[in-house]
């Protein structure tokens, strides 16, 4: 007996001590682009994002004269063991601005990770919003997205967050073969406001589920840019709401504890506004800010332009525009059915960039 | 309250001891437990649903008052980690507004870790069988110290109208994190049983089941349509410091 005992200790001593096998992170860096097969593009910055395994080559001009296939010599370095495909010092092509290419980095134990390659010039991506991709949504159900493809979109929506509804608050709207990005104030059966915003940057799902009684902690601002354009343009038209509300949580941390929605003072008000950051590893610096807010009822299409107000002769790594049809939807407050229509982002440069 | 609870019994048992040596007991133990939280009613256990146990220490010590030549009655005070993960693929598993007029249903894969930290005040009635084996059994009362309840849905699909989720193409890519840390209650009370064998007049080595008598959430919580209560085995070795074992 007294034997069993002891090799049943024995047994579940060694049980505890696991060692399990953790897989490697194959990485890029040091990436240098030593050869672009034109003259045309200028290339300024290259960006690489880790956590999005994500390449950017950065052009200072744009790169709608330059006539594709475009092929990019880069060489780089990767960790210890590790191969790429195609290799450092290999040329990778591009046949269209929105095209993106690919290396396939492997670890030495297989672990295999795909970096894309984006081109960016002085516009944002998909500022037309005439491409939209489809995803699937948290029900299972199919939805639109502004962009080519998920993996290269410059904007986001939270309509991944409402898909458990079956409500998406940012929608495609094409007239006479134009499409735009309809975006609306909307309700689910749990939130009773949830205003529609269209963003460049990430729906942070894992934000939502985790932080649902705080809707900024869904939005990760920020697409690499590195110009300093002196005004944006766009085109809008904007309805309000008809009934103004504030939504409350009955238990601030609690989002299923429901909500007291009482009527408030004024009208809606949409808001659009565009940030060049400098971010680096350890902060997060502000250089320009172009913003509106306006609850003007505008049923026909108007162009307008912000100048960027700049605090910093820095050059920014970071662009954000926002577009919101509620500009307090994140405090719960705002008008359902309170529409904001957008076409056409421009950034507008004056004489350096 | 349970440091100055502990202390006394400490205090005082040695007293107690002291006049009547024979007829008392005292021992430290030393064990593992090894158990979970049963969903109730058990027909809310997912159909393929796997829960792995994790084996975690506790200590305690207690005593023993000798009745009869075969009935002895104790009381004993003992800390324990209750710590287990259960994954299951679920169907339309709801979860409720605080109000109940809301309801999120998931389908797809859960998974669930639990880890409860308590201090157990059990009051025991043994029966010795013969020279060797020894049955307990008894009632507990445990302060729920800390405690974490946290389950992630992973592979599925989130609705708030269930003919989609009764529906779902799974795997599909919803996940759905739910903390119930909060909605634990500080406090459980159960039936013991269990048996002894003695591996000599000072040193015995024991097994119990312990049922808890209530959920281990509080009685307000009602997002879940499920309770679930507390199911554990310990297994530990006795020491008596005054006495012997019967």
């Amino acid at each position: 007996m007294k034997k069993l005992l002891i090799f049943t200790i024995a047994a579940l001593l060694l049980s505890a001590c696991k060692n399990p096998h953790k897989p490697e992170n194959p990485t890029i860096f040091d990436y240098s682009v030593s050869n672009i097969s034109q003259t045309t593009p200028l290339l300024d910055t290259v960006v690489i994002d880790e956590g999005y395994k994500a390449i950017y080559l950065l052009f200072s001009n744009s790169l709608s004269s330059v006539t594709f296939p475009l092929q990019v010599t880069a060489t780089f370095s990767l960790t210890t063991g590790a191969t790429s495909l195609p290799a450092s010092g290999s040329a990778i092509t591009f046949n269209s601005i929105d095209e993106l290419s690919h290396y396939t980095v492997t670890a030495s134990d297989g672990t295999e990770v795909i970096y894309t390659v984006s081109l960016r010039d002085d516009q944002i991506p998909d500022n037309g919003f005439e491409d939209w991709y489809t995803t699937e949504g948290m029900n299972g159900a199919s939805f639109s997205e502004p962009g080519m493809a998920d993996n290269n979109t410059a904007w986001a929506t939270a309509n991944m967050g409402t898909s458990t509804f079956g409500v998406y608050c940012t929608t495609p709207l094409t007239s006479d073969g134009n499409t735009m990005a309809k975006i609306t104030t909307g309700q689910t059966s749990l939130v009773p406001i949830t205003a529609g915003t269209v963003f460049n940057g990430k729906f942070d799902v894992n934000g939502a589920i985790n932080h649902p009684t705080d809707p900024k902690r869904a939005t990760d601002f920020g697409i690499p840019f590195c110009l300093r354009p002196s005004s944006i343009s766009f085109k809008y038209t904007y309805q309000p709401g008809s009934r103004y509300v504030q939504a409350t949580l009955n238990s601030p941390s609690n989002i299923f504890g429901g909500f007291t929605v009482s009527d408030i003072a004024g009208s809606d008000m949409f808001t659009a506004y565009a940030v060049l950051e400098k971010r680096t590893a350890t902060s997060t610096v502000e250089i320009a800010r172009a913003e509106m807010v306006s609850g003007d009822v505008q049923s026909s299409i108007k162009n307008i332009t912000l100048p960027f107000t700049y605090t910093s002769t820095a050059k920014p790594t970071h662009i954000y525009v926002v577009f919101s049809s509620s500009k307090d939807g994140d405090l719960w407050k705002g008008a359902v059915g309170s529409t904001l229509t957008v076409d056409d982002v421009v950034l507008n440069y004056g004489v350096g960039k | 309250m349970i440091r100055k609870t502990v202390a006394l019994v400490l205090l005082c048992i040695p007293a107690i001891l002291m006049g009547q040596e024979t007829k008392w007991s005292l021992y430290p133990i030393l064990g593992m437990d090894l158990g979970g939280a049963v969903p109730f009613p058990l027909s809310d256990i997912p159909h393929g649903s796997k829960g792995t146990p994790r084996l975690s220490p506790n200590i305690g010590i207690g005593t023993g008052y000798q009745l009869t030549d075969k009935w002895t009655v104790g009381a004993e005070v003992s800390y324990h980690i209750l710590a287990f993960s259960a994954s299951a693929d679920v169907k339309s598993q709801p979860f409720y507004s605080d109000d109940h007029t809301t309801t999120l249903y998931f389908s797809g894969h859960t998974k669930t870790d639990v880890e409860l930290r308590f201090m157990q005040f059990p009051v025991t009635a043994a029966y010795a069988i013969n020279s060797t084996w020894t049955l307990t059994s008894g009632l507990y009362y445990s302060g729920i110290l800390e405690g974490s309840f946290n389950t992630k849905g992973t592979k599925g699909v989130t609705s708030d109208d269930k003919s989609i989720t009764d529906n779902a193409t799974l795997p599909g890519i919803a996940s759905a994190t739910y903390s119930f840390d909060d909605n634990l209650d500080t406090w459980d009370a159960g039936l013991l049983l269990g048996c002894q064998y003695r591996l000599s007049p000072k040193v015995a080595i024991r097994t119990r089941m312990h049922f808890g008598f209530k959920s281990i959430f509080k009685k307000e919580f009602t997002n879940i349509d499920y309770e679930m209560y507390q199911v554990r085995a310990d297994v530990g070795v006795t020491i008596n410091l005054i006495g012997k074992n019967k």
